[in-house]
């Protein structure tokens, strides 16, 4: 798949200059959670997004199907075919939802309606999306189940008949049996075990392919990010400070923070544990510049002033931090 | 296949453990009747009564027998149906609690319905608005509804829709009219199974009042234990999910957060039944209704025994047969309660 170029193609989805901000209406209280993101994905790309807690990448996956809580400020746009989803009437964003974007969520175990067979969950979605009669659904169904590996004759089950990874399975069928452009997995594989962890992936990766879905894939995981993505976006406090081809970014890693998270990976031959020192920042009161100077081991006057500007390796691979500008 | 099977085993299981549920309260409505004070014959006979015919009427209740012979007595007369006679009008004790219990039943099932529809409403409608004005008001009805005392409320009613407005009559199951023929004792029931229209409206315009004054009263509950389930339901990860899927909102509401939220409150359903029953009887006696309240009050001051363990007798083995069919309702209703 083409991982190299970022222009060219006609991007699948867009987010131009995103800024969200939480509790905007109290003051003292706001929480600027992301900042000036710029992202373009393109068919049948994974794109992932790498951060810790509180960088700003779970925000940004709901802001994309405008799930965020109602005291939330979102500014920027983000197109698909031409649209602005942030300016979307609800009934329009609720179209989309399920059907053009869909997303599957950390810990599926109560992701599911206890009160309703796989069935009902399927012809629920369905019925809300297409005119398909009874017959058409149910076909549809099975075969979504079937690219997930959930045998018909599981059907008719209720949620609590299946383990933690086949509710992953299901979540995942139901989030591409209409076929979206794009699937948010917003840490799809954090609370499954190891062995679960890469059969999910796997067929994320498969079912994606045959079907040319983009996937937006949210973590903090970075095994999970070796593993599948075609392109990756490291955020900080909101921000994003490097964007390269998985490649690139875990073989020629240029911000100090990226480059502390990937050394903080518990590889085979580990004998002392990397990390990268200090707490997150806070989001009420981000630092001044750019927001990893408080932690970063390479900091510099300036990294205290100012954000920095864009620097470019090549077509793909971006960082924003002094270090390397010119 | 195997669901139906799972249904059916849960509910033979929950009918065979309701037999020791009801044996026991059958035991302790016995005991509490050998344990009031007084003597039964020596009470209905007064004190001057010769000791031959205290004797006689002793023998007569079987009160000379042992205690575990009368007890034997009571447990097998109650599971043939036979509850005992009445002293005073000597007549099988069914025939003469069944109309009054009917009469109960009716005012019961109205009031009952409507208390569960208006509080599962507001309490629904409250908390879909958390934290507004809307919901606020709703919050202080629960509270407030519950802490006005129940004959008063019956009483205002009667005073402004009886008397100053005139639109319903204030007391009676059915003014001077001869009721409709019995079928099943619910006079609405059986005026529509028989096509009078005339009769129902009657009997409607007589159940208004009580029953909608027994109903809101209960209502406070169900709209604040709705309210506080569906705040919890409304929080759970499978909104959000359905949410993310286009589901639309009346639908997450209903089918997603209402739904679940409705298992915990069909339980506590079961135990306000009991609460209703009691609730019932103050306002059969505020709106002069024929039933269980009246009848049982009217028998203990005649001290008559039999009529009044009987009378207990038909409430328990009612709150013990509520309490399975809501054990029931649950398992149909969720599917990780059968095994």
């Amino acid at each position: 798949m083409n991982t190299e170029q970022e222009t060219g193609e006609k991007p699948n989805i867009s987010i131009k200059n995103l800024d969200i901000t939480y509790n905007y209406e109290n003051d003292s209280e706001e929480v600027k959670a992301a900042r000036d993101i710029n992202l373009d994905i393109k068919n049948g790309e994974i794109v992932s997004l790498v951060g810790e807690s509180g960088s700003g990448k779970s925000t940004i996956g709901s802001s994309i199907l405008n799930l965020l809580p109602k005291d939330t400020l979102t500014r920027g746009k983000i197109q698909l075919d031409g649209k602005n989803l942030l300016e979307l009437p609800e009934n329009d964003i609720r179209e989309i939802r399920g059907k053009d974007i869909s997303k599957i969520f950390q810990d599926p175990m109560g992701r599911l309606n206890p009160l309703m067979t796989v069935e009902q969950h399927f012809i629920e979605l369905l019925n809300e999306h297409t005119d398909f009669g009874k017959e058409k659904a149910i076909e549809k169904s099975i075969d979504a189940l079937n690219d997930v590996g959930i045998p018909p004759n599981r059907f008719e089950d209720y949620p609590h008949e299946f383990s933690g990874g086949m509710r992953q399975r299901i979540m995942i069928a139901l989030a591409l049996v209409l076929n979206p452009r794009i699937l948010i997995a917003d840490e799809a594989t954090t609370s499954l075990d190891v062995v679960v962890q890469s059969q999910i992936l796997n067929l994320l990766r498969d079912v994606t392919e045959k079907y040319n879905t983009s996937i937006l894939n949210i973590t903090h995981n970075l095994g999970v990010v070796a593993e599948i993505s075609d392109r990756v976006v490291v955020l900080y406090g909101g921000k994003v400070v490097e964007k390269g081809s998985a490649e690139e970014i875990f073989h020629k890693p240029k911000h100090p923070y990226t480059k502390g998270l990937i050394n903080s990976v518990i590889g085979l031959d580990t004998e002392e544990l990397e990390w990268v020192e200090g707490t997150p920042p806070d989001l009420v009161n981000p630092p001044s510049g750019c927001p990893f100077h408080p932690r970063c081991p390479q900091v510099m006057e300036k990294c205290k002033k100012q954000f920095p500007e864009q620097t470019g390796f090549n077509d793909s691979h971006k960082t924003w931090c002094h270090l390397y500008e010119s | 296949m195997a669901e139906g099977r799972g249904l059916a085993s849960y509910i033979l299981t929950r009918l065979i453990l309701a037999v020791p549920t009801v044996l026991i309260l059958l035991t302790i409505v016995f005991l509490i009747m050998r344990v009031a004070p007084g003597d039964p014959a020596q009470a209905m006979l007064g004190a001057k009564a010769p000791p031959s015919q205290l004797e006689l009427l002793r023998e007569h209740m079987g009160l000379n027998k042992p205690l575990y012979m009368q007890y034997i007595d009571y447990i097998f007369g109650v599971v043939q149906g036979d509850l005992g006679k009445s002293f005073q009008f000597n007549t099988p004790m069914w025939e003469l609690i069944k109309p009054r219990l009917m009469a109960t039943l009716e005012l019961v099932l109205y009031g009952f319905t409507l208390a569960v529809g208006l509080g599962v409403l507001l309490g629904k409608e409250s908390a879909k608005r958390e934290g507004s004005w809307g919901d606020f008001l709703g919050d202080l009805y629960g509270i407030a509804i519950y802490a006005f005392p129940i004959f008063w409320v019956g009483i205002m009613a009667q005073l402004i829709f009886g008397i100053e407005l005139g639109w319903l009559p204030t007391s009676g199951r059915f003014g001077a009219m001869a009721p409709p023929q019995t079928i099943t004792g619910l006079y609405t029931i059986d005026s529509l199974l028989q096509g009078q229209i005339d009769k129902f409206i009657v009997a409607i315009k007589h159940l208004i009042l009580p029953a909608t004054v027994l109903g809101v009263y209960i209502s406070g509950i169900f709209t604040r234990i709705t309210r506080t389930n569906m705040l919890q339901t409304l929080k759970e990860d499978y909104i959000e999910a359905a949410e993310a899927r286009g589901i639309k909102e009346k639908l997450v509401v209903n089918r997603y957060a209402l739904k679940n939220a409705l298992l915990p409150l069909i339980t506590i359903m079961g135990l306000q039944f009991a609460l209703t029953l009691a609730g019932a009887v103050l306002t059969e006696v505020t709106f002069n209704w024929p039933g269980m309240a009246d009848f049982i009050v009217s028998m203990a001051i005649e001290r008559d025994y039999p009529a009044v363990q009987a009378t207990v007798t038909v409430f328990a083995i009612l709150v013990a047969s509520v309490s399975v069919l809501i054990d029931i309702v649950i398992g149909v209703l969720d599917p990780r309660i059968r095994f």
